[in-house]
């Protein structure tokens, strides 16, 4: 086997990188088995669920001075992460009660030591205020000052041809000078 | 008879070990074509403003259950970095020259170390930022790690680099097997509606959007092709086995990346690159040898030119 012939030829010729890659095989394999990613030692298990059919299908959608700022072509997946992934977090933390809650795991392991746990999880804990954050973030990448800012959840289904019908709509944050 | 077989044995044991090392030549070559495809994904990040200069204002952070997050965030190498434009743009500067630095000086392991530190600072960042654990980074961090071994053991470290991509999608495979997407019949067009709602509301008279709703009205189609796709995955098992299907990696890499890239909306250019030439036979890069070599000669003795 192949494999087998790379560890032997590794094994011989140096004992450093050999040890090298056996602590990452460890390092992948812990991450694997806890199902917990430490950078950088990653599990490739995204979309390993099945996707189950839902009533309608979400997704946000930024409109600013009257203009929709994130509709990007695949190629632009750099950009859209910045304005996407953080409203599906902001979304996911709508779900929880408070900040804790939100990270249950930090908290269980830093609750103890209040210092360390603010030092890491955030000073800016404050969710509430998230939109604040998030308008000074678009007007400077923008360079341009907002003088309206509406930010949606928008909810579509697809129809028996596949054509996408909207189901409805709910505005996450509206600013307007 | 006993002299002969062992002859015979090391002779054997020597041509093994010499496949595992027929990179060496190419090793300034390989590096600089990978640090050229670095700086370009940071150009394009430029482009697109998704460096730190350009998100410097961002405040609220998800360290998920990442350790490695956990610590960076406790050094507050991050506050540092993105307490103000100033400081957001001299660390995007940093980022840049020691990346050109490694193109320059690929040999000097002082040089690799600060491309791997930077780079890995600007991985976190990116993540912590858009609060989403984006594996994008993960080919480009791990050649770097890659190169903080010694220089002359570089085809070994880019031989278990091809191990490892393997790996990847091996894994990816092993995981939906396990965790039942394989066996699924209707993830696939489940995972396109998903994926793809915001598009077709968004450019509902765009080309692909007529093939997504035809995809979706009939989702044989959709399902046959997410199959097909993990399949592809799955064959990377192979290259554990054998370097004769590198080719069919080829491949299964372009196929599952333009797959997703049209019906999942995930683009994963900085890997893909990488990918390849991590399957590339030391023919090609013989190749590409010869064509530096002819316009910025050399001597020959020395190998490759750049």
């Amino acid at each position: 086997m192949l494999l087998i012939s790379f560890f032997k030829t590794i094994f011989k010729k140096s004992k450093i990188l050999f040890l090298g890659i056996i602590i990452y095989i460890l390092g992948i394999t812990y991450t694997g088995i806890a199902i917990n990613q430490i950078s950088p030692f990653y599990v490739w298990g995204m979309y390993a669920t099945p996707t189950k059919s839902k009533d309608e299908y979400s997704f946000t959608q930024i409109t600013y001075n009257n203009e929709i700022i994130d509709n990007f072509p695949v190629y632009m997946d750099f950009k859209k992460g910045f304005y996407n992934y953080p409203l599906y977090t902001y979304l996911s933390y709508e779900k929880f009660s408070n900040h804790e809650s939100f990270n249950k795991n930090a908290h269980n392991k830093l609750g103890k030591y209040p210092n360390l746990y603010e030092r890491i999880i955030s000073n800016e804990k404050d969710w509430e205020r998230y939109f604040i954050y998030y308008k000074d973030f678009l007007e400077v990448r923008l360079k341009n000052k907002a003088n309206s800012i509406l930010i949606e959840e928008i909810k579509i289904n697809y129809q028996e041809n596949g054509k996408s019908i909207k189901k409805g709509k709910r505005t996450l944050y509206e600013y307007s000078k | 008879m006993e002299k002969v077989l062992r002859k015979e044995k090391e002779h054997f044991t020597n041509t093994q070990s010499n496949s595992w090392n027929q990179f060496e030549k190419y090793s300034n070559l390989i590096v600089r074509v990978c640090t050229l495809w670095i700086l370009f994904t940071l150009i394009l990040r430029w482009i697109q403003s998704a460096l730190p200069l350009n998100y410097y204002s961002l405040k609220l952070i998800s360290v998920k259950n990442d350790y490695a997050y956990w610590l960076f965030r406790y050094t507050q190498i991050d506050r540092l970095i993105l307490q103000n434009s100033t400081s957001a743009t001299l660390f995007t500067l940093s980022l840049f020259v020691s990346i050109i630095l490694l193109f320059l000086f690929p040999r000097l392991w002082l040089i690799r170390f600060n491309a791997f530190v930077h780079y890995c600072i600007f991985a976190i960042l990116n993540n912590l930022y858009i609060t989403h654990h984006m594996h994008y980074f993960m080919l480009i961090i791990l050649f770097l790690l890659a190169l903080l071994f010694p220089f002359r053991l570089f085809s070994y470290t880019w031989n278990a680099m091809r191990f490892y991509v393997c790996w990847l999608y091996a894994s990816a495979f092993l995981w939906k097997v396990r965790f039942g997407a394989f066996l699924d019949w209707n993830t696939g067009v489940e995972t396109v509606k998903n994926n793809m709602a915001k598009w077709v509301y968004q450019n509902p008279e765009h080309f692909l959007t007529d093939i997504i709703h035809f995809g979706i009205a009939h989702p044989f189609i959709f399902n046959f092709g997410h199959k097909l796709v993990l399949i592809a995955e799955g064959i990377f098992l192979i290259g554990f086995f054998t370097k004769k299907y590198d080719k069919l990696l080829i491949f299964s890499a372009l196929l599952i990346f333009i797959s997703t890239a049209l019906f999942s909306d995930v683009f994963f250019i900085e890997q893909l690159f990488i990918i390849i030439l991590l399957f590339l036979s030391p023919h090609y890069w013989e190749k590409l040898n010869n064509i530096t070599n002819s316009i910025i000669p050399c001597n020959k003795s020395k190998g490759s030119s750049i």
